[in-house]
């Protein structure tokens, strides 16, 4: 009789666990977190981009960070992107790193890169060629510092195609200072050239500040306490 | 007496135990989205950058002022409708992509999701549908076996409320690459397959 109560009692715990547990699943939800966005989107698709950044190194703090980027929007539906630029946050251990980032139907995937830093005060440009590297669906993903290539990979997405190109500026808190950024030379890639944008679209979150230079280069500033 | 004690202790302890790490994996499920792989940069959303509902009177002049032909699907799965078109307004007028919104329950969200039906037409890629295939999309052929497109049955949905993927097909007709969501695979396949003209008039 004692064990069976015993048990009785395990069970009743275990039904209670099971409860909470499905009660815990039900409760989860993505978490929101907010985004400042300052910078351009050029407004058309094509299979290439490149821009140059010039590296600020904010004060960035808890789970915040700051990215710095330049990018290709494959589908605005689904959700999905290519983008290379630089990061400080709680994801680089509050250190500036470069970084390859994607989502296709394969899904989400990131690479720090580890060979090169970026250093602060320096200007890298950042290049994103789309073409048929090997499988036809490949973008080559370039850093450069001057004339000297730091940094090359190929990644690879499904769709591959091209809705739009972007350049911005990204935090997570209006407490990072983003004084210093300067984005220029912003080009699309034709299949054979890089010409400058010649069109754009400025989008500024508040606090920050944008100084729309001309179609290919802008300037921004603000936040921090 | 002793016995019974012992035993209440194990079951407790056992009960403990189990808590504890329903506990901990609840937690560092929900941490995940801070410190884990899921923590993503993302570009601005559609209607940030310009993103807009339209009237269909507005997308036929959209379609005529592109000189495009738009396809869009004769059959629907059941109980769904039109519910919205989005497009991109810029400075320089309306622009690709168009979103094309289909649900039960008038869902006008541009984005891919397990209750609606959505279509994004953008200009083709330069990538060989053949490509997509030898990448694990199932084939769509015509009638007369041509190949239009393909179909990724779980495709990664970051869009998605419940579910983590969601069937993609990529559809390509007279220049445009359609990327259309849809819960079914295989009515997705139907809905493909109905694709008509939509004419400008």
């Amino acid at each position: 009789m004692v064990p069976s109560r015993s048990i009785l009692l395990f069970l009743s715990l275990v039904l209670i666990m099971s409860l909470y547990t499905v009660f815990a699943e039900s409760q989860q939800v993505p978490v929101f977190r907010l985004r400042y966005y300052v910078g351009y989107t050029f407004g058309r698709g094509y299979y290439g981009i490149s821009g140059k950044i010039f590296t600020i190194n904010p004060s960035v703090q808890d789970i915040n960070y700051i990215a710095q980027w330049i990018g290709i929007t494959t589908s605005y539906s689904r959700g999905y992107w290519i983008q290379v630029g630089y990061n400080k946050g709680f994801d680089t251990n509050y250190k500036l790193k470069f970084y390859v980032e994607k989502k296709d139907k394969n899904g989400h995937s990131i690479i720090w890169v580890s060979s090169a830093t970026p250093s602060a005060g320096t200007t890298y440009t950042y290049i994103i060629i789309g073409g048929t590297f090997d499988n036809g669906n490949g973008w080559k993903v370039i850093i450069r510092h001057g004339v000297n290539e730091i940094y090359s990979t190929i990644v690879y997405t499904d769709p591959y195609t091209s809705e739009d190109l972007q350049a911005f500026s990204e935090t997570t808190s209006d407490t990072i200072c983003i004084d210093g950024t300067h984005f220029s030379s912003l080009s699309y890639y034709t299949g054979r050239s890089f010409p400058l944008w010649d069109q754009h679209e400025a989008h500024v979150d508040e606090p920050y500040r944008i100084q729309e230079v001309s179609d290919y280069e802008f300037i921004a500033w603000g936040g921090g306490s | 007496m002793r016995g019974r004690l012992i035993l209440i202790s194990v079951a407790i302890l056992l009960a403990v135990v189990v808590m504890s790490v329903i506990i901990i994996n609840y937690v560092s499920a929900g941490k995940s989205n801070y410190y884990g792989e899921e923590v993503a940069k993302e570009p601005p959303s559609f209607e940030v950058i310009g993103g807009v509902v339209i009237s269909h009177e507005k997308f036929m002049k959209f379609v005529k002022s592109k000189g495009i032909s738009i396809y869009l699907p004769t059959k629907l799965p059941e109980g769904f409708s039109l519910t919205a078109i989005w497009v991109r307004n810029t400075s320089h007028g309306f622009e690709f992509p168009l979103i094309i919104v289909y649900s039960k329950s008038g869902i006008t969200d541009y984005r891919a999701r397990e209750d609606t039906l959505g279509i994004e037409v953008t200009r083709a890629s330069p990538a060989p549908l053949e490509q997509y295939v030898k990448d694990g999309g199932i084939p769509v052929y015509n009638a007369q076996g041509r190949l239009i497109g393909v179909i990724f049955p779980d495709a990664y949905c970051p869009t998605c409320i419940t579910q983590k993927t969601l069937p993609l097909a990529i559809v390509r007709i007279d220049g445009l690459d359609y990327l259309i969501s849809f819960k079914d695979p295989e009515m997705l396949k139907t809905i493909i397959l109905s694709m008509k003209p939509v004419t400008a008039g």
